[in-house]
């Protein structure tokens, strides 16, 4: 063999040693990081930034409803199963958008058996804590729609839910892109809100 | 190979040509690193499709009724009053025209005229309006009770957005106005 065919040959065999070395660190990375909570986004929505992180009632039922809006006075309500990632409708925002107390009240019918088979029979005096996730760009008055629903059900006193339940209050929390302190991002929302810095 | 029978211990002799073949045996003594670039090949694209990328939290809304008969008048009847609070109920008007939301501060069911609108784009701008009312509630509550350690407590404020104001800017607004410890904050229609 030539002192040129064993130089070339020496150079064919790649070391993948240190390829080998950075899957190790990002595998360990992303095993750290890497989160089973069901608490997931539906696809395509952007929360909007916070600061704030407030803590559910011990022992509460958790419903979670999702507010898609996909524009021009259109979108869907979902409810989001604790178990699963599936969403199941409750009401398109098209159909409670501008519509006569008749129909609202047929559709909060509805969202009463829909909670009441969630929440299940002989809750107590159980907590109950609704989490509304929406897109940012949601019109106000959809929240305030499904709010208004969620009151009329929980002070009706024939409803599914009142029957079943002892407690008379119910909580709403709404989902937010939560930015920890002493992050980039948490210094940037600061600025943006105006609020002087180490707050 | 040969004995020397003076050491007792095989001793080598001089053979190049076996040095060829020395070279190519050791050669296969590398540990085969195949497998297990197959699964982390497969593992990272799995876990990194599973990661969340944004941390979801909670905030906490309050949904008591301001315009509740008697809600908030039962308690200032009580009191032996030692001067007039200047801000009485404080509301959070958000607006909505063609460039953006605007925020408006009604000051005891009027909009206050020392107080100009502020638009989405200066967000910041609410901030020093928010401390400008929330510097006079305390001082009309270190006025108005004996002690003033609890005042902080009880601040409350009312959101008032449009129909069309959109959902980031209220949470927002309400992200804020929990930053500045106002405790009660609801939300009413208009």
């Amino acid at each position: 063999m030539s002192p040129v065919a064993r130089r070339i040959n020496k150079t064919t065999q790649m070391s993948i040693t240190s390829l080998i070395d950075i899957l190790t660190i990002l595998l360990l990375f992303v095993m750290v990081n890497v989160s089973s909570d069901p608490d997931m986004l539906p696809e395509g929505m952007e929360l909007q930034e916070s600061m704030m992180d407030d803590e559910f009632p011990e022992n509460s039922k958790i419903i979670s409803l999702n507010v898609s809006y996909t524009g021009l006075d259109t979108g869907v309500i979902t409810y989001q199963s604790e178990k699963s990632t599936e969403q199941i409708p409750i009401a398109r925002l098209e159909e409670i958008n501008n519509t006569s107390r008749e129909v609202l009240a047929a559709k909060t019918e509805a969202l009463d058996v829909t909670l009441h088979s969630i929440l299940g029979n002989n809750i107590g005096d159980t907590p109950v804590v609704v989490k509304v996730k929406a897109h940012r760009n949601t019109p106000f008055k959809y929240i305030n729609t499904i709010k208004t629903m969620l009151i009329d059900i929980w002070n009706n006193e024939n409803s599914a839910v009142s029957v079943q339940s002892q407690s008379k209050e119910f909580k709403l929390y709404f989902a937010t892109d939560f930015k920890k302190a002493e992050t980039d991002a948490y210094q940037a929302l600061l600025k943006s809100y105006g609020l002087p810095r180490g707050l | 190979m040969r004995i020397n029978p003076a050491v007792g211990k095989k001793s080598k002799t001089y053979k190049p040509s076996q040095g060829r073949n020395a070279q190519k045996n050791a050669g296969h003594q590398e540990v085969d690193l195949v497998p297990i670039m197959n699964l982390f090949v497969t593992l990272i694209p799995m876990l990194l499709s599973m990661v969340v990328l944004v941390s979801i939290a909670y905030l906490s809304l309050d949904l008591s009724n301001p315009n509740a008969p008697g809600a908030g008048e039962a308690s200032t009847a009580k009191k032996t009053e030692k001067k007039a609070p200047q801000i009485t109920k404080l509301e959070l008007i958000i607006n909505k025209d063609d460039t953006g939301e605007i925020f408006i501060f009604n000051k005891n069911g009027e909009i206050d005229p020392d107080q100009p609108e502020i638009l989405v784009s200066n967000f910041h701008e609410l901030y020093t309006a928010l401390s400008k009312y929330k510097k006079i509630m305390l001082e009309d509550k270190s006025n108005n009770s004996e002690s003033s350690e609890n005042a902080d407590e009880s601040l409350s404020i009312i959101i008032l957005p449009k129909e069309y104001v959109r959902f980031g800017v209220f949470v927002k607004t309400m992200d804020l106005c929990k930053k500045m410890n106002f405790s009660d904050i609801m939300i009413s229609e208009i």
